[in-house]
């Protein structure tokens, strides 16, 4: 049997995140201190044993570019493995962008076909969980199915949010509906779909090639369901979508605790190493004053102070006297002597300046410039940015990257922004 | 740099480390955690540009080839790139392996003529430092040196019969050389790296493989060039640190602490391949509440759920609640089970230490019975693999050998001093 072709859709621009997708893809984004969130895909892709990947990526792709490599982290490199960004290219129209989560697949008709797969496993690069294809593989060919989605229970509540799916008893989908108001299934598709290849072709050259849809939760999985065998298979486990800054904060903190079902230790993530794998960061060095509990450090931190509950990635610093709670702070962040940071997510070589204050985790005024982040009281300070010392910083707001210090007029309120 | 070339001398056993080269070249220990010995001397040949390096190895090489691979994390992969393993032989009329490290080199005169450089430059694989080769090799061309050797000036009490000691001149030359005195009349010591203008280490590695004197580079080759070639001391003012004993092993791993701690790993930019750990690799240092950290250099994958003090840990390494770890030295993947104790301890990789064992409590005034040269500053060693049986008490200054199973122990009280052997018996 061979391995299916995996296509993976790193497209979204994940806007929701805001100031962390403002230099980088969503699959991009740091999680849990030395991670990207599309380590979480990429190494169950190790996991099960398959050998090609291909990414699909048109948004900011750079920082996705250069930390895939060649795939060497994942064991995608070798003489038949591989992991091949595939950017959206000038076709018979002068721009073609990717229309949709199908259009995208279909615009990569060629790559696909050179490969001659039996099945394609299409995967989306922005979730955190552990999943093994292999059973979800091994049951789709038990059942000779034409497409088999993945699936897990949710809340009615949250069925307005994803794909929702009615089976029969046998485990044949019976209806599909994306983002319904209201739902009586309790079944919700992952975005995981494992194609029989002569299926997959059908999709695009009957609907994508057509005209006649672009996405496949909203146009093609409805279509396919009269035509083909479609089957839900069951997944079970820790399965977060991070698209807001709610929810990649909570799932960050889940981190900290296996407990939660994330965990990083059962689960052999794989990473890239920001700028190479060799160790280029040294060990963490806790100075006498280091204090840490409940937290992760990456390696080439120094911490020098408090830190609890918190998440930090490599090469960040940590003065004497200085305390950190309950955050996420990128690489390179610096927090200088007696700053206190809590409920903050603080993006790459930002400087919070000594005895400033971060105070983080009131949600009582919104930030009226970012609604949709779902702010839920963080303060969220963008890439490059300067922060003051004995400056005061209210909760729900957020500082734009590479902000210098002309930008503040005074402590920030609740609910501001600091616009560059 | 594509005119000089590298060579690295990754040396033999040495007994005074004792179970630490029990199944690795002295190169190949671990230092600072996720670091060998040998990640120094080549960090320092990239930084300064240095594009091929032979590594002339002897004594249990696997790990040190393995670590070295390819050599791209020094970045000695690509065209007119490289890293080559040179290994002694026998044959063409030789009877030994090799006489000592002039004889060695002398086997590959093949490899430092293929490149044809200006200058050569002869490393220790075993020292930990940090230097600027590019100065060095500045001042060599300026003078027109036909040898520059790296001098430190140092209290003569510390190299007392350990450095070469070396007389210079006001100009720089080197007017004298004394291998190991016990009476060192200069502050100068030699620290066996050397830059030669190729084709004279080639020519006074020929003349000394035919002459009936010892073969060693340091005490013979060198020596012979005195008052015949311009032999000039280059001064190295920073870090450096030869490792020879256990005891020296140790305080070198104290010097990556405090809160300015003279080895900085953060400025030196020491590269290094990190073990592969099964499929997965290590995550962030996950510290459990409660649990206290303070004053050490952890690795990536370790786990705090006890106590940390002044201690260096390798990667993975595992330390339970309730248990505590004070001045000690832990390396990949060792384990310290809950109520367990270590105190001014070496513990190799995969040591396991049982729930309820006290390791390094005792009296330091006594040396280790069988190795006092090697152990006698109140540290306690322990082999890789093995496992200190639960409720053990194990005293300073022991040494407990490698891949000892719990079962094995004869008595689970070991006075201060002594070392246990293979099979679990005290002397």
């Amino acid at each position: 049997m061979k391995n299916p072709l995996v296509l993976l859709l790193a497209g979204g621009g994940g806007t929701r995140l805001g100031e962390l997708v403002r230099y980088r893809a969503k699959p991009a984004v740091p999680f849990a201190g030395q991670y990207r969130i599309i380590d979480f895909t990429l190494s169950n892709v190790m996991h099960a044993g398959f050998d090609l990947v291909g990414v699909l990526s048109q948004y900011k792709p750079i920082s996705l570019m250069r930390h895939l490599r060649m795939g060497e982290a994942w064991n995608l490199h070798g003489l038949r493995r591989g992991v091949r960004i595939l950017p959206p290219r000038t076709g018979d129209r002068a721009s073609d962008w990717y229309h949709g989560t199908a259009n995208a697949v279909w615009q990569n008709r060629e790559f696909m076909d050179a490969q001659r797969p039996e099945r394609v496993l299409i995967l989306s690069g922005d979730h955190i969980y552990r999943m093994d294809y292999r059973k979800m593989l091994a049951e789709h060919i038990e059942r000779r199915a034409d497409l088999t989605i993945a699936t897990m229970p949710v809340e009615p509540q949250d069925a307005s949010r994803f794909g929702m799916i009615w089976t029969d008893d046998s485990g044949r989908i019976i209806r599909f509906e994306e983002k319904p108001a209201q739902a009586d299934t309790d079944l919700a598709s992952m975005g995981v779909y494992l194609f029989e290849r002569d299926c997959l072709e059908y999709a695009l050259d009957e609907i994508v090639a057509t005209g006649q849809g672009d996405d496949f939760g909203k146009h093609i999985m409805p279509r396919l369901l009269s035509s083909h065998k479609v089957c839900a298979h069951r997944f079970e486990g820790y399965w977060r979508d991070v698209g807001t800054i709610s929810s990649y904060f909570k799932a960050n903190q889940d981190a900290l605790d296996p407990q939660t079902g994330l965990d990083l230790d059962a689960w052999e993530i794989c990473t890239q190493a920001d700028v190479d794998q060799y160790g280029v960061s040294p060990p963490v060095r806790y100075t006498q004053g280091a204090d840490c509990t409940q937290s992760l450090i990456s390696a080439g931190c120094m911490v020098g102070g408090t830190v609890v509950r918190s998440l930090l990635s490599h090469d960040v610093q940590i003065h004497a006297g200085a305390r950190v709670e309950e955050s996420i702070l990128f690489n390179g962040v610096t927090v200088e002597s007696g700053a206190s940071v809590r409920r903050a997510i603080v993006d790459k070589h930002t400087r919070i300046g000594a005895n400033a204050v971060l105070d983080g985790g009131r949600d009582q005024t919104p930030n009226p410039d970012h609604v949709r982040c779902q702010l839920a009281g963080m303060v969220v300070i963008g890439k490059r940015a300067t922060v003051p010392p004995g400056i005061r910083i209210g909760s729900n707001v957020v500082i734009e990257g590479q902000v210098d210090e002309q930008a503040y007029s005074g402590n920030v309120p609740d609910g501001a922004t600091v616009h560059r | 740099m594509r005119d000089v070339i590298g060579m690295l001398l990754a040396g033999g056993r040495v007994e005074e480390l004792s179970v630490l080269t029990a199944g690795r070249t002295k190169a190949a220990v671990p230092f600072g955690g996720q670091y060998l010995i040998v990640d120094f001397a080549l960090s320092c040949l990239m930084q300064a540009g240095i594009e091929m390096v032979g590594v002339l190895s002897l004594y249990r090489p696997y790990h040190l080839i393995s670590h070295l691979g390819t050599g791209e994390p020094w970045d000695l992969v690509g065209r007119g790139r490289g890293i080559k393993i040179l290994p002694p032989y026998l044959g063409d009329g030789r009877r030994r392996w090799h006489r000592g490290t002039a004889d060695a080199m002398y086997q590959y005169t093949d490899f430092i003529q293929e490149y044809e450089p200006r200058d050569i430059l002869v490393l220790s694989a075993d020292h930990v430092y940090h230097l600027d080769f590019r100065p060095l090799v500045e001042q060599h061309r300026r003078t027109g040196a036909d040898l520059t050797m790296v001098v430190k000036d140092m209290d003569p009490q510390i190299g007392k019969g350990r450095f070469g000691v070396v007389q210079m001149d006001e100009q720089g030359c080197v007017t004298g050389y004394q291998e190991k005195p016990e009476r060192a009349d200069s502050r100068l010591v030699s620290l066996s790296m050397y830059l030669f203008k190729a084709d004279v280490l080639v020519e006074r590695l020929e003349e000394n493989v035919r002459s009936k004197q010892g073969h060693q580079l340091a005490s013979e080759v060198i020596s012979s060039m005195l008052g015949r070639d311009r032999v000039h001391a280059f001064t190295h003012q920073g870090y450096w640190n030869y490792v020879r004993t256990v005891d020296a092993y140790y305080q070198a791993n104290r010097d990556l602490l405090g809160d300015d701690p003279p080895i900085r790993l953060d400025r030196w930019g020491i590269r290094t391949r990190p073990a592969l750990q099964g499929l997965g690799d290590t995550p962030p240092v996950r510290h459990a509440s409660p649990s206290v950290c303070r004053n050490s250099v952890v690795s990536t994958g370790c786990r705090i759920e006890g106590e940390v003090e002044g201690c260096v840990l390798g990667p993975g390494v595992v330390v339970e609640a309730g248990a505590m770890v004070q001045d000690s030295i832990l390396m990949q993947d060792a384990v310290v089970r809950s109520g367990a104790r270590v105190e001014r301890a070496i513990l190799d990789s995969k040591v396991e230490v049982l729930a309820g064992a006290r390791l390094g409590e005792g009296d330091p005034a006594v040396s280790n019975r069988k190795h006092p040269d090697a152990l006698s500053g109140g540290v306690t060693l322990v082999g890789a693999r093995t496992i200190i049986p639960a409720g053990a008490r194990v005293g300073t200054n022991c040494i407990i050998p490698p891949g000892l199973q719990a079962d094995r122990w004869k008595s689970s009280h070991i006075a201060d001093g002594r070392t246990l052997d293979p099979r679990g018996g005290a002397r």
